[in-house]
C-alpha cells in the first residue's frame, strides 16, 4: 500500500481493506490473563462479602440503638427524680404551712 | 510481549439472559466474576491497546478495568444494554484520563514490534509493511476517541453497526454515518502525510547533495 507515495487519496475500499489488515485482534498473552485473574480473586477474597457487611451494619445500628436507648433512658429517669424532689418540697412546703 | 492474532471470528454471541445471571451474581460470587472475566478480558484489553498503542499501558489500563468492575458490579442495572458496554464504558473513560494525564507528562514511549518475528517475508519488506502500519495506526491514533472505539470494534471486534450502536449508546443510523465521516477524516490525514512526506523528500532534493552518478 503506497501511502508514502503521490497525493492521491485513497478510495474508501481501498482504505477499509488496509484497516482490516492493520487492525486485527492483539493476544494479550496468557501469563497476563492468568496473572490478573490470580489478582483479582486475591482482591474479592480480601473484602467482606455483602452478607457479613450487612451483619455487621446491623449490629452496629443495634449497638447504636442500645446506646441511645441507655442514655434517653437515663435522662427520662434523671427526669422524673427532679421531678419528684420537686413534688416532694411542695409537700413538705404545704405540710409547714398547716401546722 | 503480545502478539497479534488473526481471527477469522464473528463476536461471540452470549445468551443475554445467562450474562445477566452471571452479573447478578458476580458482586458476591468469586466463580460468576471469573467466567465474566474471562468472556471479557481480551476485547477489553484489544480496545485498549489500539488506544494506547503499548502492551505495557494495556495491561496496566486493563487490569484496573477489572479491579473497577468488581468493585462495582453490584451496582451494575440492566437498562437494556450488554455487560460489555459497561466495560468499554469504564476502559473508556480510564483511557481518557491516561491522554490527559500523558499530555501534562510527556514520555516517549517504546515502540512496540506489530509484526511477529522469525523467519518470513524480506526484512526491506517486513519494515516497509510495519512503517506503513505505524502511519495507519497513528491516524487512527489522532481522531478524536470516539471515532477510535468505532474503528476498533468494527475492525478488531468484527461488531455490526447494530451491535456498536448500542455499545456506544446511538442508533445504527449515527453509527453508519460516524463512520463514513471517520473514513473520510482518515483518508484526507493520509493524504496529508503522503503531501508531507513528498515534501521531505523535495526538501532534500534541493540540498545541494551531489548526485553521485554525475
Amino acid at each position: 500500500m503506497g501511502v508514502g507515495f503521490g497525493t492521491r487519496k485513497m478510495e474508501p475500499s481501498e482504505l477499509e481493506a488496509w484497516l482490516s489488515r492493520v487492525l486485527v485482534p492483539v493476544d494479550p498473552g496468557e501469563p497476563f490473563v492468568t496473572r490478573l485473574r490470580g489478582r483479582l480473586i486475591e482482591l474479592r477474597g480480601a473484602r467482606p462479602t455483602r452478607g457479613w457487611i450487612i451483619m455487621v451494619a446491623v449490629i452496629g445500628a443495634g449497638l447504636a440503638l442500645a446506646m441511645w436507648l441507655g442514655v434517653a433512658l437515663r435522662l427520662a429517669l434523671a427526669g422524673m427524680a427532679f421531678i419528684g424532689i420537686l413534688a416532694g418540697r411542695e409537700q413538705r412546703a404545704k405540710a409547714r404551712k398547716k401546722a | 510481549m503480545a502478539e497479534r492474532v488473526r481471527r477469522d471470528r464473528p463476536a461471540e454471541a452470549v445468551d443475554r439472559g445467562d450474562e445477566l445471571s452471571l452479573v447478578a451474581r458476580a458482586g458476591s460470587d468469586a466463580d460468576a466474576f471469573g467466567l465474566l472475566y474471562e468472556r471479557h478480558v481480551r476485547r477489553i484489553y484489544n480496545y485498549i491497546f489500539y488506544r494506547t498503542g503499548n502492551h505495557h499501558d494495556a495491561e496496566d489500563l486493563t487490569a484496573r478495568v477489572f479491579q473497577r468492575a468488581l468493585r462495582h458490579v453490584g451496582k451494575f442495572e440492566d437498562k437494556g444494554v450488554p455487560f460489555s458496554a459497561w466495560l468499554y464504558r469504564i476502559a473508556h473513560n480510564l483511557v481518557a484520563n491516561w491522554h490527559r494525564d500523558r499530555s501534562r507528562r510527556p514520555t516517549v514511549p517504546l515502540e512496540d514490534n506489530l509484526l511477529p518475528s522469525g523467519g518470513g517475508p524480506h526484512p526491506e519488506a517486513v519494515a516497509v509493511a510495519s512503517e506503513e502500519q505505524r502511519l495507519l495506526i497513528e491516524a487512527v491514533r489522532r481522531l478524536p476517541g470516539d471515532r477510535q472505539q468505532l474503528l476498533i470494534l468494527k475492525f478488531v471486534e468484527r461488531l455490526s453497526n447494530a451491535e456498536i450502536g448500542v455499545i456506544m449508546g446511538r442508533t445504527e443510523g449515527a453509527i453508519k454515518s460516524l463512520y463514513h465521516r471517520t473514513l473520510n477524516t482518515l483518508r484526507d490525514e493520509l493524504a496529508g502525510e503522503a503531501d508531507r512526506a513528498l515534501g521531505g523528500w523535495e526538501e532534500r532534493d534541493d540540498s545541494g547533495l551531489a548526485d553521485p552518478e554525475e
